[in-house]
């Protein structure tokens, strides 16, 4: 299935262009959109759950990553640690492709990807999956969220304060929650 | 001269950011979620429905 060639600007409107994501002008998007091809890869045991932001194998180049759409099909995988494992591949998938580009234009399309699937991620893991994990948890397992959400602070302030505020305003600390 | 500074600044920012994610992801599959498995088990399915919802709310709504 090829992807629409109409430009689009993903996620106007809803709650992720709230928090910031995909602010990407429409001849950049149509640049974007016009290249991908819209593919159901199957990822290792189950299938990807976001095939409207991208699917891919680690060694995909960027151009089979089709920009996200809200009407595009929604697929979940049916278990919660198979879902957020399937963000991080998916995400390290994304920073591989980063450093395998060499034009700075391409690579701003796949840092909004990044940043996109991290802002979903985190939107997702922290007012769920930590606070159920932590309730059932021992002192060591509460001791490990602690830490992972740490990590997680730490990652949003590494980019803050960047040249590029349409990239950066999704890792703020006040728009993650 | 300001914009290479600023584009260099990103990239080492980028660059953190994925060491980061790396720390995060090692840490997260390899202590939390193997103990979130067994100790959500009774309530893995319901996480799942919410985190499900939540997902489909935040990129439908």
């Amino acid at each position: 299935m090829h992807a629409p060639t109409t430009p689009v600007t993903p996620f106007r409107g809803t709650a992720l262009a709230r928090h910031g994501v995909y602010s990407l002008d429409n001849a950049m998007a149509s640049r974007c959109v016009s290249k991908a091809v819209v593919q159901t890869e199957v990822q290792g045991e189950y299938q990807s759950h976001a095939p409207h932001i991208h699917t891919c194998k680690e060694n995909l180049p960027w151009h089979s990553i089709p920009m996200p759409t809200a009407t595009m099909p929604y697929i979940s995988p049916d278990d919660a640690i198979a879902l957020l494992t399937a963000d991080h591949r998916q995400v390290r998938a994304l920073f591989q492709q980063y450093a395998d580009t060499p034009d700075p234009y391409l690579q701003q399309i796949i840092a909004e990807h990044v940043f996109a699937e991290l802002t979903l991620h985190m939107l997702l893991k922290k007012p769920v999956f930590y606070p159920a994990f932590a309730e059932q948890a021992d002192e060591e397992g509460k001791r490990l969220v602690r830490e992972a959400r740490r990590i997680s602070s730490r990652s949003r302030n590494s980019l803050r304060p960047c040249k590029r505020p349409t990239t950066m305003r999704c890792l703020r600390p006040d728009s993650t929650r | 001269m300001q914009e290479t500074d600023d584009d260099a600044v990103f990239e080492a920012r980028f660059h953190a950011l994925r060491d980061h994610v790396d720390q995060h992801v090692e840490a997260e599959e390899t202590a939390i979620f193997p103990q979130a498995a067994h100790v959500l088990a009774t309530h893995l399915e319901e996480i799942t429905v919410l985190l499900q919802e939540r997902k489909k709310q935040i990129l439908t709504s």
